[in-house]
């Protein structure tokens, strides 16, 4: 249960980063709008694969960046300290980041959808 | 129930615990005093499973070595989520440790109002101040069921009247729970509200035994009296109670290992002839000043001590 309530907390964190959230629902919108502009199955079947990389990318890079915070911050003595295994910790972060990502690829696959 | 065997822990080259043999038993407050720099986080951090120690070990009673899931620790570098409230954050805490849901909101109501941050618990935690945040800290670590609670130097900042309410919940939670209670701290007034102290001096343990015995080290309670009617009183006080009588500025003063004793001596023979006497106690302050001056000496004879 840990695990669960740790990813939610960490989506929660997350959501409350209102730059980062527009930024995350951006980077997929557009490359979808591009990717049905762009003229040619090569460029198209290109941006297919390059906006979910950078999506993932900018997740993960994000899902780093909190950890380093929290590194900072003290809050990972504080998680450390608590009966989650170490493992777990990181892989509720990790869930976390694919939650987001799956949000995004949500967006990217809709804009396609809609679009073509 | 915690035993610390010769634990050392070596960092940045240099050794910051050195031979730090303890034993904590549940149902016990312990007051961990030393100066800052002495080795006092180091120790709460392998406390909690923080950091590992370099040698030695912990040996958690008959909970075994999961020492990281039965000690509840708050740290003088406040562990929040800056993007939660104050709520969230300690809502956090409490899921992970497991905490039923259904007691979750009561406790975390209960610790507000006693940390005094009621008003604050929807307020984002990057918003509070310093002292809200220690105190916030503090409510994390109780929030937490577990059965060692290890608080570092956080209750050296807290206000008279707050500390007193913290430390009444202390004491029940000792006595109901039977939870052992650690308090690092730096003040001498906090240690001497612990049953038990250890002194820690540059990475070594200077003392374990009661607050009094600690406090002898910075030497005997100072009797003095003032406004003598008959000066003439001093040889017969001198005589009475087998001590030195010094004369300075129009008062009378001398030096005994137990100053309430020997003003009850002194009321009892002198009453009518005495209008002012006052104690002046070394407190543990002091104590720990010798030791700071004192070195590796005071350490010999304080071990003799409590032995």
């Amino acid at each position: 249960m840990g695990f669960a309530y740790l990813a939610r907390y960490y989506l929660k964190r997350t959501l409350r980063h209102r730059t980062l959230v527009l930024a995350g629902l951006a980077l997929p919108l557009i490359g979808g709008v591009i990717g049905i502009a762009l003229p040619g199955a090569n460029a198209r079947l290109v941006c297919a694969w390059a906006c979910p990389a950078a999506c993932a990318m900018l997740v993960f890079a994000w899902i780093w960046l909190l950890g380093q915070m929290d590194r900072v911050g003290g809050l990972t003595d504080g998680i450390g300290s608590t009966p989650l295994p170490g493992n777990v910790i990181m892989a509720s972060r990790v869930a976390a980041g694919a939650a987001l990502l799956a949000a995004q690829m949500t967006v990217f696959t809709a804009v396609l959808v809609l679009i073509h | 129930m915690i035993a610390l065997d010769n634990v050392g822990l070596r960092a940045d080259g240099k050794w910051v615990l050195w031979d730090v043999s303890l034993e904590l038993a549940s149902g016990e407050i312990t007051g961990v005093l030393g100066r800052s720099g002495s080795g006092k986080t180091a120790l709460a951090r392998i406390l909690a499973g923080l950091d590992e120690p370099t040698r030695g070990g912990i040996v958690f009673g008959e909970l075994g070595d999961c020492d990281k899931r039965i000690v509840s620790v708050a740290l003088s570098t406040p562990a929040v989520a800056r993007e939660l409230t104050v709520f969230e954050n300690l809502e956090m805490f409490a899921s992970l440790w497991g905490v039923s849901r259904r007691g979750r909101a009561r406790e975390i109501s209960f610790l507000l109002e006693l940390m005094g941050l009621s008003d604050s618990r929807g307020c984002r935690a990057d918003t509070l101040s310093s002292g809200a945040l220690q105190r916030m800290e503090i409510a994390r670590a109780l929030v937490a069921d577990a059965p060692v609670l290890v608080i570092d130097s956080l209750l050296d900042t807290l206000d008279r009247r707050l500390l007193e309410k913290l430390w009444d919940h202390l004491l029940k939670i000792r006595r109901e729970e039977s939870k052992c209670i650690i308090v690092f701290t730096s003040r001498g007034r906090i240690a001497e509200m612990c049953g038990k102290i250890t002194v820690i001096h540059r990475g070594r343990l200077m003392f374990i035994g009661r607050p009094d015995d600690f406090r002898r080290a910075a030497g005997e309670d100072m009797v003095v009296l003032g406004d003598m009617a008959d000066p003439a009183v001093k040889n017969r006080i001198g005589e009475k109670l087998s001590v030195v009588v010094k004369e300075e500025d129009g008062f009378l003063s001398f030096k005994v290992s137990n100053g309430e004793r020997a003003i009850t001596d002194l009321l009892a023979e002198f009453g009518s002839q005495l209008n002012c006497v006052y104690l002046k106690r070394p407190t543990l302050d002091d104590a720990l000043d010798v030791i700071a001056g004192g070195g590796d000496g005071y350490c010999v004879e304080a071990s003799k001590e409590a032995n």
